[in-house]
């Protein structure tokens, strides 16, 4: 881990947040995939073994620990593949409005302005 | 049974979706595929559990890589109970969603995308790796989110693109976790981490325990993260409800008694606070609801305000009535979404439009939901009422006034909205024209009536299950799940 | 023997309320008469009572560990209560077997009818407190049928609802008391609680509140007048004869163990006395006649509740006479108006002035009724209110004389109820109905048998009283007191009440408006909980975000600080950092972009950096990996976007809470990393990991083994993920039995790109074989494989659109993917066949020739699953996006 990495973190998480936390949707979209990066980098730090590729061809030298590479190679698949479906459900959305708000759910807004009411 | 077939738990329904994706169109086949699978999980799950519930909990490293190279299962008592229920209803589920005609078939993917959700719950309830938990939760929940778009409607994708970006972000959280736990242990099986941070590093033990109810506590739907639920569920098709409202919050659930219990250094008032908000502003919101679903939805939070009192309570009584609370819950509000999906179908929509009458047409549908909705209240001599009675039994004479009180003032506000529902739905002159629930559906919604009455009948075995249960998660405290 | 026949009761209730439901559905228009078989077995009960036979108790676990069972014995005080649960309910349903005839519901009503008096016996019978709990709550519920009977009002379904809260909250809060006393005890059996002699405050306070609102004692009251909605047989049986005598039950037979709790007695006589003057003020403002009966009820209610609940002997013998004169007179009371009803169709003493004189035996009966309801000498009511009374003074002159000017109230209502049915002379009126005066006549001539011969009934009522308190004075039952001060007071209340009630009829008879209170408060906790609920659940997904953010960061924080400073890391190489500027800069850049594309593209460099960084960090597959992800990304958003406008709307300011928010996040995610660096654990799994990558996995590249073999299950699930996402893209944006036509894409006419390809597209196949075979060893592997292939198909789909992608690759994505998690699935079963369990692998290396060794791993296998599914997904999520 280096002061490098640290920054990095930081700023991956701190956008990717403030691009989360935006009603439109691409910027959404675009946050989690920086927040995702930020994570992914989390894990590459989390282990204190650096050095060459974890491939054992006989080199000598310390060798990067392959764990947190294999999680997040698994992390990253994973990631893109609910980014895909995103994708898919915004396009749907799309398609109905040409517009890519996320919209307040209609019923809680409803339920606040109607203030409940009389019951049956 | 031998410890060597539980991947078979996770292996038999992805093998299953991948016949069902093959098959594509040839509905036929899908079905007798699902119902093959899930059947087969039951009966591994139940056989498992027996196994370990007779004192010979089963463990074993996939791939046999021991010692925390590869990933471990475990079926001990309290997730072979969990389990063996949960596959019960997931098969119950199917079997009214097949029933239901047009379920199924307006989507060739139902049943790979369900195989996909069984797997994913088999996988969460009986793997012993934090990594691994995760890769068992991205599989229910992207199955899920698929489910839930079923008939993509625009209301059903807006709130599915919620419940899809809120869990994603869960996920980065839950990473995070696991890149933490890595950090500071160098390992990723779950009791090892919890061994390794207790004999060298307690202080970090908290920010695990507190990071993990975090990441649990959105899928459980705790105060104060559960706001997307109400929003999303009610929106998808009405066994899809069904299996979520009964399962994914429970196995946020068992995952928090999980690792609270592996970490036992437990923080009693702040569980039992998160509890009783969680209870109270559940029913708070299933006051404000003029819709069946979303009273419901607004029900499966504020419940699970009492299973987290059973483990905020942390004695042994107080586990064991916490697990047999989840036991009885996953049943009825299973059993409930199933009514609200024959009401749907009778009366063409949910809402509690005052006096639809449904008790004239349907008088076994609005027993059932009689009998489900009092289980759920606590009314006795439902199965409900043994649970909750156990939890706040238990509550009061440990003296956690606050909780109970709220147990209690909720249990009459749950009543209060369920009456909300009967008055609106079942009572009434006006009958709505819809196009009628298929006799499927009816025989699947009266077994699982069945079911929770015999969980009322053999609530004394439901408790000594639940209490070898709260055992074995006490058990696990310092190692070897 | 106790056991046998309650047993047989059971049966034999389930058996009739089976045969009444099939009846119903049978033939509803024949459905009343079945209220003669269901009074055939309320009689029964009665019987039994009227026997009362020497018996054991007895008692059938249900939940040992709980101490949750179902006990049950027969002493005198549950044979009386028994023996009223018979009688009057065989009156009442021989009046309902008439009363229903041609009305719908009818087997409901009767069912319902019967599994409440089921439950009214079981509960007197409880010898345990969590039985009588058990069916208290059973009470509570069919009487919220039996109020909501005539559903397709809005009354009645509010006043159900109403009835059923009021006494579930109260029962809920009495539950709790109960496990308190219990606890305390250290038993859950009523007697011996009452021996142990608890004194939990908490515990008796919520008992009480448990009891006063079953028996709507002030300030519960009011649910009882609403469920006048219930029909009259309903009203008649419950909510004066039986279930509003619950709470007085409870009191009754626990009251004796709050000897030690000295404000218990005081209490109860202070609530039971208010409720009963404020029941008859209410009373006498009625003018419909039910209501009038039913705030009686609320009075006489509290005067049985303060003689009974004080626990007193002297008391509780006079508050038993009354139970009883009460349960005669006021269900016969209740029948009567149940005719007069059923007569003239309405309850408005307005319109009923001519009963009195068209209808000579309802009036009779009813006079008969209201002189014993106003304790006129020569009726059982009298007798035992001079012994109440009495026993009163005893116990103090003051509350004497409160109870006997209360009691004026009494009077007063029942002259009101009276008087009213001869306000007009006219004689003519509706023909009577003799099925239903019949059942009537019966009850009075009964009450009036008992006022001449009061004596009857003292060794039954002492025994009753000495079952709830030991030893007692038998009460003096007679008709005829002498000169003693409580006869005076009597006397005196009987005077003022005659004035008092003459003058209440004089004043306006047009009805008091309906109190509406407890439904504006229902519909005022409604509306706040909607209030509160729109604050916490507004509906917005990037409050609910910063909801969970917070929380997230706050809950871990105090615990990850606590360790104090964490020594910063070592700077970082110079290339590191020039990595590290580039994708903060992209980053940053994003916040101000206002194109759609370069956001994307932007997200693009990001990842790329990314991949530089890792493999900078020893991680060539991630690196690959994340650089095929990221033009596969970037390719998807390109796909989709082309359907939304170039620029952001507008609206994308500022907003400072979500800026602090990110800050609170990002700032989070640095101490974690440092605290987590700080922390050095003793070993890496991954040591081992390396240790036996070669000699136990065959394999060189640990990332790939680590990923094929050492956690493949880890991969299985993840391609499921990704398998599953694919089939949902496709779902969703194809609708089933949609086909979609290819849209003409402009570039794909460009010669030099489709030169281009069918150079390219060879060398990426060649290069998936590649990755894919070398993967265990080099950098590479199935998932990377799959993704080379991809961009071979996204290169096809380019220059020659779905058309030519489904002539390249002739079987459907979803195919693909089932085929490709067959195929992992399989390798993994093969595990149990080559090695010793599911996803074990195993190799063999055999002679290859001028190849030289060639070593088969069984993980190649599950690796070609991989691939196989990328490439099907991949496939499914372009063609889904292309679709659209």
């Amino acid at each position: 881990m280096s002061l490098a990495m640290v920054v990095a973190i930081g700023v991956l998480f701190t956008i990717g947040v403030y691009l989360l936390l935006q009603r439109n949707l691409t910027r959404v979209l675009v946050g989690l995939g920086i927040l995702a990066h930020g994570v992914n980098l989390m894990i590459l730090n989390a282990s204190s073994r650096f050095g060459t590729a974890p491939i054992l061809d006989g080199r000598e030298g310390p060798i990067s620990d392959p764990l947190p590479q294999a999680l997040i190679l698994t992390a990253i698949v994973i990631a893109f593949a609910v980014t895909a479906f995103l994708l898919a459900l915004a396009v749907r959305a799309w398609g109905a409005t040409s517009e890519d708000f996320v919209e307040d759910d209609l019923e809680d807004r409803r339920i606040g302005s109607n203030r409940g009411g009389e019951s049956p | 049974m031998s410890a060597e077939l539980l991947p078979l738990l996770v292996a038999i329904p992805l093998g299953g979706a991948a016949i069902s994706a093959i098959a594509k169109r040839n509905l036929g086949v899908q079905r007798v595929v699902g119902v093959v699978s899930v059947g087969a999980v039951f009966v591994l799950s139940v056989l498992a559990w027996l196994e370990a519930d007779s004192g010979n909990p089963l463990e074993v490293d996939v791939g046999g890589w021991t010692g925390g190279v590869g990933i471990a299962l475990a079926i001990d008592p309290m997730s072979g109970m969990i389990l063996s229920i949960a596959m019960l209803l997931v098969l119950a589920v199917l079997l009214y969603a097949i029933s239901q005609l047009g379920q199924d078939v307006l989507d060739w993917w139902f049943h790979p995308k369900y195989l996909a959700l069984t797997a994913g719950v088999a996988l969460s309830i009986s793997t012993a790796d934090l990594f691994n938990l995760f890769v068992g939760f991205e599989l229910t929940l992207i199955a899920s989110y698929t489910l839930l778009t079923v008939r993509s409607g625009g209301r059903q994708v807006r709130s599915t693109i919620s419940y899809v970006v809120v869990n994603l972000m869960a996920s980065m959280l839950f990473l995070l976790t696991v890149a933490f736990a890595y950090g500071t242990t160098g390992t990723l099986d779950l009791s090892d981490i919890v061994a390794t941070l207790r004999s060298d590093n307690p202080a970090m033990l908290s920010v695990f325990s507190a990071m993990t109810l975090v990441v649990f506590g959105i899928k459980a739907a705790l105060f104060p993260l559960y706001m997307w639920l109400p929003d999303s569920y009610p929106t998808a098709p009405a066994p899809v409800t069904a299996v979520f409202a009964g399962l994914l919050t429970k196995v946020g659930v068992y995952a928090i008694y999980r690792t609270q219990t592996l970490i036992s250094e437990v923080d009693n008032a702040l569980l039992l606070s998160i509890a009783a908000a969680t209870m109270f502003f559940g029913i708070l919101g299933a006051l404000s609801q003029r819709d069946v679903k979303r009273i419901l939805s607004f029900h499966i939070v504020s419940q699970i305000g009492y299973m987290l009192m059973g483990l905020g309570l942390f004695t042994l009584a107080g586990l064991a009535a916490g697990v047999a609370y989840i036991v009885n819950q996953i049943v009825v509000k299973t059993g409930l979404f199933l009514v609200a999906g024959e009401v749907d179908a009778e009366i063409g929509g949910s809402d509690i439009d005052a006096g639809s009458g449904l008790i004239k047409t349907r008088p076994w549908l609005a027993g059932a939901f009689a009998v489900l909705a009092l289980s759920l209240a606590g009314v006795p001599p439902l199965g409900g009422f043994v649970v909750k009675f156990a939890l706040i039994n238990e509550g009061l004479v440990t003296g956690q006034w606050g909780v109970s009180a709220v147990a209690l003032i909720v249990s009459v506000l749950t009543l209060f909205s369920m009456m909300k529902i009967w008055n609106g739905v079942f009572w009434g002159d006006r009958v709505g024209e819809g196009p009628g629930a298929k006799r499927g559906m009816r025989l699947v919604t009266g077994g699982v009536v069945v079911l929770s009455l015999l969980v009322a009948l053999y609530a004394s075995d439901l408790l000594e299950a639940s209490l070898t249960a709260a055992e074995s998660l006490l058990a696990a405290v310092g190692g070897g799940v | 023997m106790l056991e046998t026949i309650l047993l047989s009761l059971g049966l034999a209730v389930v058996a009739v309320v089976a045969i009444v439901v099939a009846w119903d559905r049978r033939s509803p228009e024949t459905a009343h008469n079945s209220a003669w078989l269901a009074g055939a077995v309320v009689g029964a009960f009665g019987v039994l009572g009227l026997l009362n036979p020497d018996a054991e108790s007895f008692r059938v676990e249900w939940v040992p560990q709980l101490n949750l069972g179902f006990e049950f014995s027969l002493d005198a005080f549950g044979a009386m209560f028994l023996t009223i649960i018979g009688g009057v309910g065989l009156v009442v349903f021989a009046f309902t077997a008439r009363y229903q005839k041609g009305k719908a519901g009818s087997g409901r009503f009767i069912a319902t009818m019967l599994a409440f008096a089921a439950s009214m016996a079981a509960l007197v019978l409880s010898g345990d407190v969590f039985t009588l709990f058990v069916f208290w709550e059973a009470t509570t519920f069919t009487s919220y049928l039996l109020i909501g009977q005539h559903h397709q009002t809005a009354t009645a379904r509010r006043s159900a609802r109403q009835a059923a809260l009021v006494t579930g909250a109260g029962g809920l809060a009495m539950l709790a008391g109960l496990i308190l006393l219990a606890d305390e005890a250290g038993s859950t059996s009523i007697e011996m609680i009452v021996d142990a002699g608890p004194t939990s405050t908490a515990g008796w306070v919520l008992i009480l509140i448990g009891a006063m609102t079953k028996s709507a004692q002030f300030p519960f009251s009011s649910w009882l007048p609403s469920a006048m909605a219930a029909p009259t047989p309903a009203s008649a049986f419950l909510h004066s004869a039986t279930m509003v005598k619950a709470g007085i039950v409870l009191v009754g037979r626990l009251a004796p163990g709050a000897a030690n709790v000295d404000w218990w007695a005081p209490l109860v006589v202070i609530v039971g006395l208010i409720t009963m003057l404020l029941g008859g003020i209410r009373a006498l403002k009625q003018t419909d006649l039910k209501l009038i009966l039913a705030y009686g009820t609320v009075s006489a209610l509290g005067l049985m509740f303060a003689s009974i609940g004080s626990g007193i002997p002297t008391l509780v013998v006079g508050g038993i006479a009354l139970l009883v004169a009460h349960a005669l007179y006021k269900s016969t009371l209740f029948l009567t108006v149940g005719v007069i009803e059923a007569q003239e169709k309405t309850r408005d003493i307005s319109k009923l002035g001519h009963v009195g004189r068209s209808s000579p035996a309802i009036s009779v009966i009813a006079i008969i009724g209201a002189a014993s309801m106003a304790g006129v000498p020569l009726t059982l009511g009298f007798a035992a209110k001079e012994v109440d009374l009495d026993a009163f003074l005893d116990e103090s002159t003051a509350l004497g004389w409160a109870v006997a000017l209360i009691s004026a109230l009494t009077v007063a209502y029942s002259v009101r109820f009276v008087a009213s049915l001869f306000r007009d002379p006219a004689r003519e009126g509706s023909r009577q109905i003799v099925g239903l005066v019949a059942p009537i006549t019966f009850l009075a001539i009964i009450a009036v048998f008992f006022g001449l011969l009061p004596g009857t009934l003292t060794a039954a009522e002492a025994d009753a009283a000495a079952a709830l308190v030991g030893p007692v004075e038998p009460p003096k039952l007679v008709v005829w007191p002498g000169f003693v001060p409580a006869f005076g007071l009597s006397m005196l209340g009987l005077v003022s009440g005659l004035v008092i009630g003459f003058w209440s009829l004089r004043r306006s008879l047009t009805p008091a408006p309906r109190s509406h209170r407890f439904d504006q408060s229902i519909d005022g906790l409604q509306t706040w909980a909607a209030r509160v609920t729109s604050i916490i659940q507004n509906g917005s997904l990037p409050v609910y975000l910063g909801q969970i953010l917070v929380v997230a960061v706050v809950l871990p924080l105090p615990a990850l600080v606590r360790g104090g400073a964490v020594p910063l890391p070592p700077a970082g190489g110079v290339v590191e950092w020039v990595v590290v500027v580039f994708l903060v800069a992209a980053a940053l850049a994003l916040l101000r972009v206002k194109r759609r594309m370069s956001a994307v593209l932007l997200l693009g460099a990001v990842g790329y950096s990314m991949s530089a960084l890792f493999a900078l960090a020893g991680a060539p597959d991630v690196a690959i990996t994340q650089v095929l992800v990221e033009t596969l990304v970037v390719t998807l958003f390109a796909l989709a976007l082309r359907l939304l406008p170039l620029e952001f709307s507008a609206g994308g300011g500022f907003v400072p809470w979500k800026g602090l928010v990110a800050l609170l996040v990002g700032g989070f995610a640095v101490v974690v990393t440092l605290v987590s660096g700080a922390v050095e654990p003793a070993s890496f799994v991954s040591d081992q990991q390396l240790e036996l990558a070669l000699p136990e996995a065959a394999g060189a590249n640990v990332v790939n083994v680590t990923l094929v073999d050492f956690r493949a299950l880890d991969t299985l699930g993840e391609i499921a993920v990704l398998g599953i996402a694919a089939l949902g893209v496709m779902a969703l944006v194809r609708p089933v039995g949609e086909i979609v036509s290819d849209r003409s894409f402009a570039f794909r006419s460009s010669p030099i790109l489709r030169r281009g390809a069918d150079i390219i597209n060879p060398l990426l196949l060649v290069f998936a074989l590649y990755l894919l075979l070398a993967g265990h060893n080099q950098p590479g592997g199935g998932f990377a494989a799959g993704l080379v292939a991809s961009g071979w198909l996204v290169i096809v789909w380019l220059t020659s659109g779905g058309a030519g992608v489904r002539r390249a690759l002739p079987v459907g994505p979803a195919v693909l993917i089932g085929f490709g998690l067959a195929v992992a699935v399989a390798t993994g079963l093969g595990g149990f066949a080559w090695a010793d369990g599911f996803l074990a692998s195993n190799s063999w290396s055999m002679d290859g020739g001028p190849l030289g060794q060639i070593k088969f791993v069984t993980p190649l296998l599950f690796d070609l699953g991989v691939a196989i599914t990328v490439l099907g997904s991949v496939a499914g999520a372009v063609r889904g996006l292309e679709a659209v």
